[in-house]
Formats: structure tokens, sequence, C-alpha cells
């Protein structure tokens, strides 16, 4: 199979065995790779009811068929699984340099189940892997570990993915770690890895995969580089990071504030601009990337040399969320969520939700004990420690909006989040094709899979016929949304990085270069397509239902200031439209058989509809 | 003619060295069509003073609103008093 390695490593923690199964083709051909792949892996082990904690449950690295090539802005891998913090559908990307390095051992996808006695990591050189013993790095943060790793197989040219205190501690919104701090951020699969006492991730090698046809390749990688380069938006990110954005986004009033009642704040106090005027600030980029859109703080503190972001989501969550301008805060906050392993958006959104309900007197300072206040940055840091550890009033902002709407006995539709998982820093108010992408996207509230603000602010498909409109319009936003969604899945199967600017034409044109396929763009995006409606056949088989596909009333309820004032999207307009065209059942919220057989799921028709 | 006040986001208020400036019109297209002759060519320059070469005038490759309205919704080329026209760089955040 020329594009891949053609083989899945098998690891069971729990009994020892590692073995090697094939890849099979036609999963390659409909799934990718990535997170499609990994979702066509782990479907045969969801069981409604099932607990994400259980030995069982699987756990998927995967890279895709351009992971290792010379197509820029491919150095992405995911990490997939049942998610023990939503107890749905959950996967996270992550880029660096680990993508590459996990290619390369010789393995499209590492599926582990089981659980170890005790700490180990599982090391994997040139297509051979073993479970090793990591008792030692127990309980060491990710940068330790890593350094640790780093000293012990000295002279091996290896790459570290790793688990925090909060992976070990089963901080439900625990994240995995590589590069130093490059994260595969969401839903808690950290604390899957934790579960299953696996400290780290280490693959090495150079099982390079063959490739159909070089000189194409070749050709496009130039073609491509030039065409990223010249694109101002790379010189955009290339200067000034991810965190560019907020000012743009506190006048598109799309960056909330004040836990999603706001969206006028003083946003030039934590652009990108302002942490380049205030810190010495280097630029990072991923294997192969010409942007860099990465940043690293550097001489930040005596005992903090090197600090890796902050990004524009962290930005947005430590601090417009939290009405915290403070950048010292924000980017200590940051850093001590990638020593220790936990997703800054989940971790933001609860703290801010903590601010919330402390003002209105439901989260009482006797309760918390200590008072929780707007603004309080000192505050914000030491309760990221305490989700970190799990201690005093940090064991119920571990659990997140809604487990803390429900033990505090709030308004449910105040916590903010879907199927669990906290909505992120794009409010749904400003880009209606937003809020739909949220309700209905795999993982839960999730502005990777359906960041439809990019669309609307240029980043158009016109494969799909996905072009920009009115931002506020509601008519027809369902259909565009549910597009966009499936193009955008395909990158995470694809293992691209969403900030490439390259079309769904130039993306199948290489795509048929790796692998030696004849796909058309609409072909491709099929595979995307195929990928969503799987996760939400997993999803449906977990329980999830039309019921589910809802944005809770704070997100949605029309803002009384700032550009999006007095606007508020249609969720049921947008719904049937995305359900129209989705051909999903309204009565069950799953994929029509129609649907399945149509994108050739015969077996998971047959499954889903038994 | 209207007395509006155009400003220029992000980078391009950053290239440019102006955030905002007052502006007479007649109209919106004559507003954007003084906009680009103003500022068109010399951002452009400062682009590829930074290794970017792009065609096009500004609208090209900005987002641009007139107070909260993206120029695709607008309806007339009307313009009142303390109208704002917002000149974004279409760029979007992580």
């Amino acid at each position: 199979m020329l594009g891949y390695q053609g083989k899945i490593l098998h690891v069971d923690l729990g009994s020892g065995e590692i073995k090697a199964i094939p890849l099979n083709e036609d999963d390659a051909k409909k799934y990718i790779g990535g997170t499609g792949l990994s979702a066509r892996l782990i479907y045969g082990s969801v069981k409604p009811g099932m607990d994400p904690l259980a030995p069982s449950n699987p756990l998927v690295f995967a890279a895709g068929p351009f992971t290792g090539t010379s197509i820029p802005m491919v150095s992405r891998s995911s990490v997939s699984g049942i998610s023990p913090y939503t107890g749905i559908w959950g996967e996270a990307t992550t880029g660096g340099t680990f993508p590459f390095g996990l290619k390369n051992s010789g393995y499209d996808a590492v599926y582990i189940v089981g659980k170890a006695k005790k700490p180990v990591y599982l090391f994997i050189n040139d297509n051979k892997a073993e479970i090793r013993e990591a008792s030692h790095l127990w309980g060491k943060d990710t940068y330790a570990t890593q350094g640790i790793l780093k000293e012990e197989l000295k002279g091996l040219r290896h790459y570290v993915s790793c688990i925090g205190r909060a992976g070990e501690n089963l901080v439900p919104y625990a994240c995995i770690i590589n590069d130093k701090g490059r994260a595969a951020g969401r839903c808690g699969l950290g604390a899957l890895m934790g579960s299953k006492k696996l400290k780290a991730v280490v693959v090495a090698g150079k099982s390079e995969a063959s490739l159909a046809d070089k000189d194409r390749i070749s050709v496009l990688a130039g073609q491509f580089r030039e065409i990223i380069t010249n694109n101002f938006m790379s010189l955009a990110f290339r200067e000034y990071g991810t965190m560019l954005y907020v000012d743009m986004g506190m006048y598109l009033a799309d960056t909330p504030a004040k836990y999603f009642t706001k969206s006028v704040f003083p946003a030039e106090k934590i652009t990108g601009q302002a942490l380049k005027q205030a810190y010495s600030v280097k630029n990072y980029a991923c294997h192969g990337c010409p942007i860099g859109c990465g940043r690293v703080v550097k001489g930040f503190k005596k005992s903090i040399p090197e600090v890796d972001g902050p990004e524009y989501e962290t930005a947005g969550a430590f601090g417009s969320l939290c009405m915290n301008f403070d950048l010292d805060s924000i980017i200590m906050a940051n850093h001590i969520c990638n020593a220790q392993g936990i997703d800054t958006i989940s971790a933001g959104v609860s703290i801010a939700y903590a601010m919330h309900l402390f003002e209105k007197g439901i989260l009482t300072e006797k309760k918390a004990g200590m008072p929780i206040k707007w603004g309080d940055s000192k505050t914000i840091v030491k309760l990221v420690e305490m989700i970190i550890n799990r201690k005093g009033i940090g064991e119920l902002l571990g659990k997140g909006t809604r487990a803390m709407a429900k033990e505090l006995g709030s308004d449910p539709e105040e916590a903010a989040q879907v199927k669990g998982l906290e909505i992120p820093m794009h409010d749904a108010r400003a880009f209606y094709g937003e809020a739909i992408s949220y309700a209905t996207g795999p993982r839960g509230a999730c502005h990777q899979k359906g960041d439809y603000y990019s669309m609307e602010l240029g980043g158009m498909v016109l494969e799909l016929n996905v072009i920009a409109g009115d931002r506020f319009m509601n008519e027809g936003k369902g259909e565009m949304a549910a597009k966009f969604q499936g193009f955008k899945d395909l990158f995470d199967s694809l293992c691209m990085c969403k900030m490439s600017p390259l079309s769904l034409t130039q993306i199948t044109d290489a795509l048929n270069a790796v692998t030696g396929w004849n796909y058309s763009p609409l072909d491709l995006y099929a595979c995307g397509e195929r990928s969503l409606n799987i996760k939400r056949a997993i999803n449906n088989k977990l329980g999830v239902t039309r019921q589910d596909d809802r944005m809770p009333r704070i997100a949605v309820e029309a803002l009384k200031e700032g550009a999006s004032a007095g606007r508020s999207p249609d969720m049921d307009m947008l719904l049937k439209d995305y359900y129209s065209f989705m051909k999903w059942d309204w009565g069950t919220g799953k994929p029509t058989k129609e649907k399945l057989f149509e994108l050739g799921m015969h077996d998971v028709a047959a499954d889903l509809w038994k | 003619m209207a007395l509006l006040k155009v400003q220029f986001h992000g980078l391009w208020g950053l290239y440019l060295g102006v955030d905002q400036f007052p502006l007479e019109s007649s109209g919106l297209d004559e507003a954007l069509a003084r906009v680009e002759e103003q500022f068109g060519p010399l951002l452009r320059q400062r682009l590829q003073e930074r290794g970017v070469k792009l065609d096009g005038d500004i609208k090209k490759y900005s987002y641009i609103t007139l107070n909260s309205t993206g120029l695709q919704q607008l309806q007339d080329n009307r313009l009142k008093y303390g109208d704002v026209l917002h000149v974004f760089p279409a760029v979007t955040g992580g």
C-alpha cells in the first residue's frame, strides 16, 4: 500500500502482547488515516454503557498518508478513543515532530488496550515495539519526562508523547503532550492514557513509507510551499501567531468575554502584538512547516526559562472569558497546563464558569474555599493547579461545566458545553455556521471540525460551493456548515494542519501522488463525510440522539453589546437544514440507512439499524 | 456627503501605520475606492517587503464591514454620518 506502512501495531498493556496487524486497504481507502481510520478501528469495540476508563477501551495514535512526506504542513497525528470526559467519541490532534516519528517508526496507527500493572512506556523503533518500565517517570511533569527519556535514549533520534500529573490523576480533561508543549488537547484522552498506566509513547526509526509518484510529490510540494509562503495569512501567523486574532475577534464579537455574556473587552492587552511587545517571543514550526505559527516565550521566569504558547484559544480561555487581561498570568496558566497536561479550553471555561457562579452567589466562598472573582489572575493560576491535583474546589472544576452545573444545582443552560465538551473561543452568535457546527460536532463543541468563522473570513471551498455569505443568516447555513464540517474532518484523517490554505483539488492531487489512487475531489470529500458518519454512529451507540444536538442558552442568547448585539442563531432552522443535508434521521438522530449505503458503510448500517 | 470613520484592524493598522482616519464620502462605493486609492499601493508594498506578493485591491484580501454588517450583505450604497468602515485582514484565530 503506497503512502502507508500497511500495518497497525496492537498492544495489550495488560497481557503484554504486542503484534502487528495488516492495515485493511479498503479501510484506508474509505477512512484515509488519522481520526477517520481510528474511528473505523474503534467502532467494533463500542458498546452501549461502556466505561471509558475500562482497560478494554482502546486508545489509538494514528498518522496519515501525508505524514513523513515533503508535502508542507502535514506533520500532524491524532489520538482517539471513547472520551473519559464526555463519554462519547473523543479525538484530538497534535503537531510538532512526533507525528513524523510515529509514521517512520513503521506503523500507520498504534492501537492500545489493557492496563499495565505498574507505570510503563511504549517504545517503538523501526517496526519493533516493547513495553518498558516507567515507574521513575510517574509523577514527573511532561517536560521532565521528555528530558529524562532524552537522556536515557541518548544517541537515538526519538520523539515522545506523554502525560503529566493530570493524566496520572485521571483529571477528566487531561491531555497528551509532545514536542515540549504541543498538545493533543481535547476530550480527556490523557486520562484514558493515565488509566492504562501508560506514561509515554516513544517512537523512533527511519522506516519511510513507499510513495506512488515521488517526482510528482516533489513538484506539488514546491508549488504548495510557494502558495503557502505567498499567502498573507501565513505571514500574519508567522509574525504574530494565532493570538493576532484577539482584537479582530473582539470587533467581530467572535472572541467571547465574561463567560459568554460579553463581547467587548480591552482586546489590545492580550493580542499577539501585545505578547510580542512585552516578552521575548520566538516562532515554533512543526516539522516541515513554512509558517511557524507557534509561539515560544523566552526567559519568562528564572525558574521557567521557556514557555510553549500561549495560542489564541488559551489567551481567550484564561483571558477575556475570565475578564483577565494580565498576560503574565495567562502565560503562567498556559505553562502549567502544558507541564501537567490539561486542556486549556476546558480548564479556562470551567474557571470562568466558577467566576460566573460566584458572582451569582451559587458558588460560595465557603464552598469554594476562596473568593473566585472576575479578573483575579492569581486565583486563575491557583485554580489550574488545584484542578491538576484534584484538590479542594479543583476536583469539581476538573469535572467541567456540565458536572459543575449538576453538582451545584445551577441552571444547566448556563453550562457552556455541548455533549460535555466546553465551547471554545469562537462565539456562536458571531457566525451562525459555527453554532450549528458546535451543536453537531462529533466530539462536542469543537472549533476545529467546523471552524466556520474561517470560511466566512475567506477560507471558502469552491469545489463544494461553500462560499462566504451573511454571517448572521440562518437560511441555508445548516447545509453549508455540514459541507464545511465534512471538508474539515478530512484534515484530521489526512493529518494536515487546518491552517493550510490548499484547496480540496490541490489536496486530492497530493493524495493521488502519494497513494497512486485516482480520487476526484468529491471522492475525497466523501471520505470526510464517511468519517463524520462513523463517529456519529459511535455516538449513537453511546446514546446520543437529536436532543443532544443543541447549544446551551448562555452561548446563543443575544448579547446587548458589540457587533452581534441583538442577534441569536435560529437553532431549529439550522438543525433541520443540517439534518436534511446529512440525511440523518430526525426521530433518532442516526445517519439514515440511505446515507450509510450511499457512503458504502453497509456494515455500519446493519449494526446501527438492527 | 457623510462623514465616516475608516478603521484598519490588526496587521493592516500595523503595516500602514494608521489605525483610523476620517473620510467624507457620498456613498459606500466611493469610500471603498478612496480607501484603495489612498492605502492599497502602500499596503501591497509593505506586504511585498515581507515576501508576500498580492494582486488585486484591498477588498480581495480583507473582511470589510460597515458597522457590523459585511459588505456582501449591504443592500445599498448609502452612508450616514458616524458610520464606521472596518477593514480587517482576512485572517482567523486558532
